[in-house]
């Protein structure tokens, strides 16, 4: 992401245009890692509606405007986290509704991988995600989520293999 | 399948994710607008007199209005603490995860931190638009201190002014002045890419670059190669021409859009498939001035109290404005524009550093006709603009005094439609010298008999410019290559008036990255001047001058302990010097009688460098009937290079108003005539380049080209007229 760094000043001088112009070049990426963490679209529509809140009100603390995605990110991430916790401290059944896309969607190639998607475990999901829409190193993962950086790559790689078996067994 | 297959196919699997609307850009702006209070509340207090103009060409009048910005002047970081506490325990949770990680300030990050850091005392970033409007108020009293007051005679002005301000002062305590002998530290930094002159990246592409200041910092100029074209400016667009073995075309033109007459197209930049043009723009304005009459005011001319009835005056005044046009060229027939910027201020210089071109202009700050900023709104109409914007506060540097503004903006060529970062350095006139990742400005500040160099250095990471620290050395810098920068140290050669040997004399400076004194050689050369200068690495090579041009040679590699390593006297001196190879350094400058110093013709020298303690000369070439050479004080107009022998620059007759393009080669340690073209008028002597591509050779001015093939001892092949 190339980050102008007078919009970023503009942002932390309160611009909520040149905020949202920022926003703009990520919005979709956030949307995505969190609906393909939590697997809920209301609930990933809202914790990025939060996460653009409380990026809006602290981008005065963010030092270098490069680390503006990174930045953003880790606070979706927070969040994302906080959500799931919110699920195993509630018990709550999974929601996944992606299961009951209506029919005319499912001829789309898409919806059959991010459904077998949804099959992986919380944390290989965030690791996934965190690799592939925040594009974070395997050592920016490691240290967000306080694990070896060896044991994220082998992690990664073993989500991704189940990932490949489900795919051939599906077809 | 492999692991990236799977990662494309979740990604894919994403990209057909429908996101919500109220997800979209403009909701969220709508959404944060909602949220935000204002926090801005302007308060004229009242207005007292009429006007101030600062350096218009006639209005120049006082001023009198007390400003105040009242509120909370932008203060993210307390809106954003509000807003925080207001929230869940998660996010504060974050914010603490935040502060530590994305705050920090870690000194080799400095130079990419939003926040632009203070250059020494020298250039203080505003905190605020009230600073800036104090420093505009602060401007205008001591302008008219200068022109009004009756105690003051010109020349102890400027030393009043700085004894009140004390800039001069402060610069003083932190100076090499004091600090040199002692203080030994030093920062190890990043080594830059070597200002040394060996097999650059044009040899490899097979074509000529103009000649540069600093290898790997590219310049601007009226006409350039990419190896298959030459691109010529000419009377507001630029000629494309196609080269074929050495016969030329004319394939097309690139025309900017220039709105009027006046405008004009002056350098441009080509990389691979991106032509960068420069423009200027100006607009003239007469305007009837209404604000009444001031009375009282003593005569800048007559010395006479006067009143100065203001309705009847008429103000003309004149705005530039450089734009920055960027073409895709990879078909240069048919160049398509993909990006414009456009800045306030007329054309001082620019770089490219990699993809990145630094636009600098110089703009007057002016305040005009009693229309006094009562508002942040107004003070940023005051304020030189950068695509249509004004220049933000915190990217204002303000030193004590100083009408110029100098605004710098960076422009990549991915994104040429857009700044990456810009800046306002208030200044009274500084010079600009350019290393592969730093600016450095610097000024000379007359304090009694000895003359102060003040030296500023900024960071140029990536666009992002940032001042780093500030300095001050006795002397003035009399050449532009006698600054460089290599391995993050700055050497520098002055020259000044030694009272006590009642003679000039001279010295050389070492300052750290932070521009910390780190070593000195002084005394050098005492009855003598700096006439030229160049960098080899860790060696200086320079030359001094009355009436017989010792060249020196200086080992800087221990920055704190530089040693002169030797000198070699020869008559003439020369202004222009350039590394020859590996071991040779080439001289162009003027030959003079021994005796009186009179001219006698420009010389073109080699040394022998290979033992710098004992520098010798392998050949001298005087042209008589030359009086002048572009060469010797625009390096532009020097085609230097050793891969392909060619010694290439224009010679001026001016007894006979004629010039001449000179192409000689160094063969077996003699200079060789390989070429004369001579033209009978001496129009374009500034404008000749001489450029090679393949195995050719051009002569390029503005109206002609003439190609020969170098391979076959400059056999001419074709001719072509614009």
């Amino acid at each position: 992401m190339e980050v102008n760094i007078i919009e970023v000043k503009k942002a932390k001088r309160g611009d909520a245009a040149a905020f949202a112009g920022l926003y703009q070049q990520i919005y979709a990426d956030l949307y995505r890692f969190a609906l393909y963490t939590l697997k809920n679209k209301n609930d990933a529509e809202d914790v990025v509606s939060e996460t653009v809140v409380d990026a809006f009100a602290s981008i005065g603390k963010l030092y270098q405007a490069e680390k503006f995605k990174g930045w953003i990110f880790r606070i979706l991430y927070n969040k994302c986290k906080d959500k799931l916790r919110e699920y195993t401290k509630k018990d709550i059944e999974l929601p996944e509704d992606y299961r009951e896309i209506p029919a005319e969607e499912k001829i789309e190639d898409g919806v059959v991988m991010r459904t077998l998607f949804f099959e992986l475990s919380e944390e290989d999901r965030l690791i996934i995600s965190m690799h592939l829409f925040a594009g974070y190193t395997s050592k920016e993962i490691a240290k967000l989520l306080g694990i070896n950086e060896n044991t994220v790559r082998s992690k990664e790689s073993r989500a991704l293999k189940k990932l490949a078996r489900m795919i051939e067994l599906e077809s | 399948m492999t692991e990236k297959d799977i990662l494309d196919r979740i990604k894919e699997s994403a990209d057909s994710v429908e996101i919500p609307d109220s997800l979209k850009p403009e909701q969220i702006e709508l959404m944060l607008k909602e949220k935000k209070t204002p926090k801005f509340k302007w308060q004229a207090m009242h207005l007292v007199a009429a006007a101030v103009a600062l350096v218009m060409m006639l209005g120049i009048m006082p001023i009198g209005l007390a400003w105040k910005g009242v509120g909370n002047q932008s203060d993210a970081a307390s809106h954003a603490d509000s807003t925080n506490t207001a929230g869940k325990d998660t996010t504060a949770e974050i914010v603490v995860e935040n502060q530590q990680n994305a705050t920090a300030p870690e000194n080799e990050e400095e130079a990419r931190a939003i926040e632009k850091q203070d250059a020494g005392e020298l250039y203080l970033v505003a905190k605020s638009y009230d600073d800036v409007y104090e420093f505009m108020k602060n401007n205008v009293e001591e302008y008219n201190r200068f022109y009004y007051s009756d105690d003051i005679i010109y020349g102890d002005v400027v030393e009043e002014a700085e004894e009140e301000t004390g800039l001069a002062g402060s610069a003083m305590n932190s100076s090499i002045v004091k600090d040199l002998a002692a203080d030994g530290a030093m920062v190890e930094s990043k080594p830059t890419a070597e200002s040394v002159v060996g097999k650059t990246s044009a040899h490899k592409q097979g074509y000529s670059t103009t000649n540069l200041q600093m290898a790997g910092v590219d310049e601007s100029d009226i006409i350039k190669t990419n190896g298959t074209h030459i691109f010529v400016v000419k009377d507001g667009v630029v000629q494309v021409v196609q080269l074929d073995n050495g016969q030329m075309t004319q394939v097309g033109t690139i025309s900017p859009d220039l709105e009027s007459f006046s405008d004009s197209v002056l350098e441009m930049y080509v990389d691979k498939d991106r032509l960068i043009l420069i423009t200027q723009q100006v607009k003239e304005s007469l305007e009837h001035m209404k604000t009444g009459s001031v009375i009282g005011e003593k005569s800048p001319l007559t010395g006479d109290m006067a009143e100065v009835c203001l309705d009847v005056a008429y103000n003309f005044d004149a705005f530039y404005n450089t734009v920055l046009y960027t073409y895709d060229i990879s078909n240069p027939a048919n160049a398509k524009q993909i990006g414009k910027v456009e800045q306030d201020g007329f054309y001082k210089t620019s770089r490219k550093i990699d993809n990145m071109v630094y636009l600098f202009t110089q703009d007057t700050i002016t305040v005009d006709k009693g229309e006094l900023p009562e508002s942040e709104t107004e003070l940023e109409e005051l304020l030189p603009k950068v695509n249509g914007e004004a220049i933000a506060y915190d990217c204002i540097y303000l030193p004590e005094y100083g009408y110029q503004g100098l605004v710098v903006s960076s422009v990549s060529m991915d994104n040429p439609d857009k700044v990456v970062d810009n800046t306002l350095i208030m200044n009274d006139y500084v010079e600009i010298y350019v290393s592969n990742n730093a600016m450095y400005l610097y000024n000379v500040q007359y304090r009694g008999e000895n003359p102060l160099t003040q030296i500023a250095k900024f960071n140029l990471q990536n666009g992002y410019i940032s001042a780093v620290a500030a300095a001050t050395v006795p002397g003035t810098v009399q050449d532009s290559f006698a600054v460089n920068e290599y391995k993050g140290n700055l050497r520098i050669l002055t020259s000044h008036w030694d009272t006590s040997i009642s003679d000039r004399t001279n010295q050389l400076y070492i300052l750290d990255s932070k521009l910390k004194a780190a070593g000195k050689i002084e005394n050098i050369a005492e009855g003598e001047t700096i006439y030229a200068a160049r960098y080899f690495g860790d060696l200086a090579y320079f030359i001094t001058y009355r009436n017989i041009d010792p060249l020196f040679a200086a080992d800087l590699s221990d920055i704190n302990n530089p040693k002169i390593l030797g000198e070699l006297k020869i008559t003439g001196y020369s202004e222009y010097l350039h590394m020859w190879g590996e071991d040779k350094l080439l001289g162009i400058g003027y030959e003079t009688d021994e005796k009186d110093g009179s001219r006698e013709g420009i010389k073109l020298v080699m040394f022998d460098i290979s033992n710098p303690a004992e520098l010798s000369i392998i050949d001298t070439v005087v042209i008589k009937t030359a009086d002048y050479s572009p060469a010797l004080f625009n390096y532009k107009t020097v085609l230097a290079d050793a891969f392909t022998n060619m010694i290439g620059f224009v010679t001026a007759d001016y007894s006979e108003d004629e010039l001449a393009y000179r192409m000689y080669s160094f063969v077996d340690g003699e200079f060789q005539e390989k070429l004369v073209i001579e033209k009978d008028s001496l129009k374009y002597q500034e404008n000749y380049r001489g450029l090679w591509a393949g195995n050719y050779f051009y002569v390029v001015n503005p109206v002609e080209i003439e190609s020969f093939d170098y391979m076959k001892d400059y056999e001419a092949i074709d001719k072509f007229s614009f």
